[in-house]
């Protein structure tokens, strides 16, 4: 396999504060190529940007530390390199987009500052060089009259338009990677299929590489190649986009999946949330954190914790964490995708479709009922 | 901007007028006149009605006030009861010490202050964080007589190495200012102190250091920027605040000047002079206020002074 | 059947894995209070001064007032390790010009010093909240008329204001009451009353738009129940802080009146007279200034550590 452009080895990061040692990433391995798009997904306190904040070393060091792993990016080991090969990293090689564009910008400079900064500092530009490319990459990312607003300050943009800045800043120096942390969670919606087809088209004429983190599947669903599951500090599922959707192999990632409410469903399927709370990072638990909230538990759940290992029936790349799917385990070879819950849901739709008026035959000019 | 600024200084007049209006009627409030209860010159009933005509204070008080707004419109401040001058000339003389002073002890607390609030942010929880608070906190909190009464102890009279009556050389200037400085500097250190904490922990700090900015650009070209918008502010209650410390610091200090000036003149219930500081100081203020304000709207560019 | 419902019970209660222990939001503040240890130490500091205050004429040595001519400016009794000629071990702390024991004119002062900080400070708190509230949510003609007042109070420097009245008024019936004590309070009261109305003002106005008064609203509340229920406990906050740093800016204040000589008549003692007292015979003998100055700087840094800790203690965003 050609080396990949980024291979994480067993990072854990850990933050020490007054109540107990947080193991907010606790053994992350993965690897990214370049080129490609790969999706992080996870709930809020999964260990997902942690993970992305350690990758370019900008955790805060009291009280946060890196406290074991590798990071090979370009063949070499971000985690040993002193604070000036660090920041020659950051910005040029590996870019990051944080979540909220409105505190993420300085308010008081403008955004040509904000933008030329990296370029004057990487690229060594002088300002009328950087303040040219600058309008060049505001003009990329889709900002009207970029010559004019320029000189602006963020807060005459909208939420969208700082968006726009913030990615023309990562792209600035045409990094090999770029991190987009919930990159429009914190946007409209009809704003977010904007960025993201923005992003997908940028990813593709430049060729970067892209660690897409949201906890929204309908995101990652058309960006991205690969994905990977996290919860509780650990990734627990490894797969292709399209096989993780058709196929999941750990009962937390089917539970995000079956949690997402469908426009095809009844009216009157109720939502199957994931019961419960995440795992307290303090004190892990000694068996799979995911226990707690799993209806497929068993009692080797609670005592032992599974490893990420290749899942029997599934694609070669395929992993998760599961005792119950793995190679031996209880939930191989059944169809346990439907269950009860599903059992209850087909019955009422049974029950409901008894009770309806008789369908029109086809050709009698009436529509027939909607199903919604 | 401009019309903004007219605007406010228009205000000013009607503010003025009403400070003047209450100034007046308190000081006048006291009984008497300021001229019979004078135990050093003792003087016959008539010498007292001639002395109250001649300064208009046998008339009623409403009359005496707009009299005096009239003549406060053409420049005249009147004449002092105590000393026989002009008010303008006497505030005149006394305006020179107070001005450096206030200068020195403002000069004196900034080059301190804001370097120690920032530094103390930087590095908070430290032996210099707990330091710096600690001597902000007792310029703040302790009256500044009273640090004056132990430095005068301590230099003044134990070691003999600075005069503490007076004024005149750069030796007379060092306790005052000092003393007058520490209390508005507790109080810029502080500030600066909250101000930068709050700015390093924003997200666009984490944005900058994300583009491998060098940390010090980091802090002086971002955080710095905006932390030290709100230190801007408090010019305006600095200045006030210096203003009442000038009345102790001078008083206790045997300065000559406009702060010593004033509480006599209470005293000796010398209206003109009371009036004619009070408007001074009042005018000083809101002047001070108005810089604020316009400095706000400089520095920060979310701000839109309409 | 009834199996699943124990089965369901037990699931929930393995699901609550993370809960900690329920805690109001004043009792959360009151205990973030106490862990800060300035804090601590000052409420100890206040409540030993409030006990020496409230039982003085017990434990005091002396009458305050109570002159013996012949034992002017002793000095305290362990000054004489130091080679002190001037001790007599009837004065503790030494005495003042007039024969004076220190000693118990400190604790008298603590009564009148601490009764500065907390009367006037009451009234203000009283008209300022109301005013503001009334200012924040009516608005209207009050709301014009804080708006004008608080422009002419802030053209004065405060203190300014404070001595032109206290100085003016002293001459009156007014000001001979108790020694000139009602006159200060009226002074402290007329300037600071604005500022907590301002404030209060300005925090109403931004709880006015919230969604819980709009709700309130919508159920048919009217404006004194919202304005008792909902705006009021989501405001105290500020107000409290504000109090706990006007309390010691009330007793400086009649401390720096004092020591101008336009405050509290003699021979009635407080901190402030004494230091003005002594500062007289400073080169002389420094302990008549140094004690009551102690006394009054513990007391004021006290009240400083107790308003940095309900600061942080009541600011949601500090992570304590």
């Amino acid at each position: 396999m050609a080396q990949q452009l980024l291979e994480v080895t067993d990072l854990h990061t850990q933050f020490f504060t007054r109540d107990g040692v947080v193991r907010a990433v606790d053994g992350v391995s993965f690897e990214v190529a370049a080129g490609e798009t790969l999706g992080i997904v996870g709930e809020s306190g999964c260990g997902k940007s942690v993970t992305a904040l350690s990758l370019m070393r900008l955790i805060p060091v009291p009280p946060g530390k890196i406290v074991k792993g590798s990071i090979m990016f370009d063949g070499a080991d971000v985690l040993k390199m002193d604070d000036d090969e660090v920041r020659g990293i950051r910005g040029n090689h590996i870019a990051m987009i944080f979540q909220d564009p409105m505190t993420s910008l300085n308010p008081v400079l403008t955004i040509s500052r904000q933008i030329s900064e990296a370029l004057e500092l990487h690229l060594k530009m002088d300002k009328s060089e950087a303040r040219k490319r600058t309008i060049e990459l505001l003009d990329l990312v889709g900002i009207p009259s970029a010559k004019k607003r320029v000189d602006d300050y963020p807060h005459q943009f909208s939420g969208g338009m700082r968006q726009r800045v913030m990615i023309a800043m990562a792209l600035s120096c045409n990094p090999k990677l770029i991190l987009a942390d919930e990159p429009t969670t914190a946007l409209d919606v009809t704003i977010q299929a904007q960025i993201l087809d923005l992003l997908k088209n940028l990813a593709r004429e430049f060729r970067t590489a892209f660690i897409l983190i949201t906890h929204d599947l309908g995101v990652v669903a058309g960006m991205t190649q690969r994905i990977h599951v996290m919860y509780g500090g650990k990734i627990v599922e490894k797969a292709d986009t399209l096989e993780l959707f058709a196929n999941p192999k750990m009962p937390y990632t089917w539970g995000l999946l079956r949690s997402i409410p469908r426009l095809d469903e009844r009216r009157k399927a109720k939502l199957v949330p994931i019961e419960g709370l995440p795992p307290d990072l303090i004190a892990p638990p000694p068996g799979c954190r995911f226990e707690p909230r799993c209806q497929y538990r068993h009692d080797i759940c609670k005592e032992k914790e599974p490893e990420l290992v290749h899942i029997p029936n599934s694609k070669p790349d395929h992993e998760a964490r599961c005792w119950g799917t793995q190679e031996g385990g209880w939930l191989v070879d059944t169809d346990w995708h439907k269950e009860v819950g599903d059992e209850r849901v087909i019955e009422e739709i049974k029950q409901e479709v008894a009770q309806l008026p008789p369908e029109p035959k086809p050709g009698d000019g009436q529509p027939p009922p909607s199903a919604i | 901007m401009l019309k903004y600024v007219i605007r406010r200084l228009l205000l000013i007049i009607p503010t003025m007028f009403f400070v003047a209006l209450i100034t007046f009627t308190l000081a006048h409030m006291a009984p008497g006149s300021p001229f019979d209860r004078n135990a050093n010159r003792p003087m016959t009933q008539e010498t007292i009605d001639r002395i109250n005509r001649y300064y208009g204070v046998d008339k009623p008080i409403p009359e005496q006030f707009v009299i005096y707004m009239g003549n406060l419109l053409k420049g005249d401040l009147g004449l002092s009861f105590t000393k026989q001058r002009p008010v303008v000339d006497v505030i005149g003389q006394g305006i020179g010490t107070t001005f450096q002073l206030g200068v020195g002890a403002l000069v004196f607390s900034l080059a301190f202050s804001i370097p120690l609030g920032i530094v103390s942010a930087l590095k908070q929880n430290t032996i210099v964080d707990y330091l710096s608070m600690l001597v902000a906190t007792i310029g703040t909190t302790i009256p500044g007589f009273v640090i004056a009464i132990f430095l005068i102890y301590i230099f003044g009279v134990g070691l003999h190495l600075l005069p503490f009556v007076g004024w005149g050389s750069w030796q007379h200037m060092v306790m005052p200012m000092f003393v007058l400085g520490l209390g508005a500097g507790g109080f810029l250190t502080r500030i600066t102190r909250a101000s930068m904490l709050e700015a390093i922990r924003q997200d666009y700090v984490r944005t900058a250091r994300s583009k491998g900015l060098h940390e010090r650009a980091v802090i002086v070209g971002h955080a710095l920027k905006n932390a030290l918008i709100p230190v801007a502010t408090i010019i305006g209650p600095a200045t006030a605040g210096l203003i009442t410390g000038s009345f102790i610091i001078e008083s206790l200090f045997n300065v000559p000047g406009m702060g010593r000036l004033y509480v006599i003149s209470i005293l000796a219930r010398d209206y003109p002079i009371i009036m004619g500081t009070t408007l001074l100081y009042a005018f000083l203020i809101m002047m001070a206020n108005l810089t604020v304000d316009i400095l706000y709207g400089v520095l920060d560019p979310r701000i839109k002074v309409r | 059947m009834a199996t699943a419902v124990t089965a369901q019970e037990q699931r929930a209660a393995e699901l609550n894995v993370i809960s900690r222990k329920q805690r109001s939001l004043w009792g959360d503040a009151f205990y973030r209070l106490i862990r800060n240890r300035a804090a601590l130490v000052g409420l100890v500091v206040i409540g030993f001064a409030a006990l020496v205050a409230l039982f003085a004429p017990l434990i005091a040595p002396y009458d305050p007032l109570e002159q013996h001519g012949k034992d002017g400016l002793m000095e305290p009794i362990w000054t004489k390790f130091f080679g002190s000629q001037f001790t007599n071990p009837a004065y503790f702390l030494g005495s003042d010009t007039l024969g004076r024991d220190i000693l118990s004119r400190l604790m008298y002062s603590s009564r009148v010093s601490l009764i500065i900080g907390f009367v006037p400070v009451s009234i203000v708190v009283a008209i300022g909240l109301t005013v503001g509230m009334l200012a924040g949510y009516v608005g209207g003609a009050v709301d014009d008329f804080l708006m004008r007042v608080t422009d002419v109070v802030y053209a004065f420097p405060d203190l300014l204001f404070v001595i032109i009245i206290v100085a003016t008024l002293r001459g009156t019936a007014l000001g001979e009451a108790y020694d000139g004590l009602l006159v200060i309070f009226v002074g402290i009261a007329v300037v600071n009353w604005v500022g907590v109305a301002r404030l209060v003002r300005g925090q109403v106005l931004s709880v006015k738009n919230r969604e819980f008064v709009e709700a309130a609203r919508a159920i048919g509340a009217g404006p004194g129940r919202i304005m008792r229920k909902h705006v009021f406990p989501n405001i105290l906050a500020p107000v409290i802080v504000t109090v706990a740093f006007a309390i010691p800016g009330a007793m400086l204040t009649e401390a720096v009146l004092s020591f101008l000589g336009i405050g509290i008549r003699p021979p009635t003692p407080t901190w402030g007279v004494m230091i003005n007292e002594g500062f007289i015979v400073f080169s002389t003998t420094p302990w008549p200034v140094l004690l009551p100055s102690l006394c009054i700087s513990i007391v004021l840094l006290a009240f400083t550590f107790v308003g940095d800790g309900l600061r942080d203690a009541l600011d949601p965003r500090s992570k304590m």
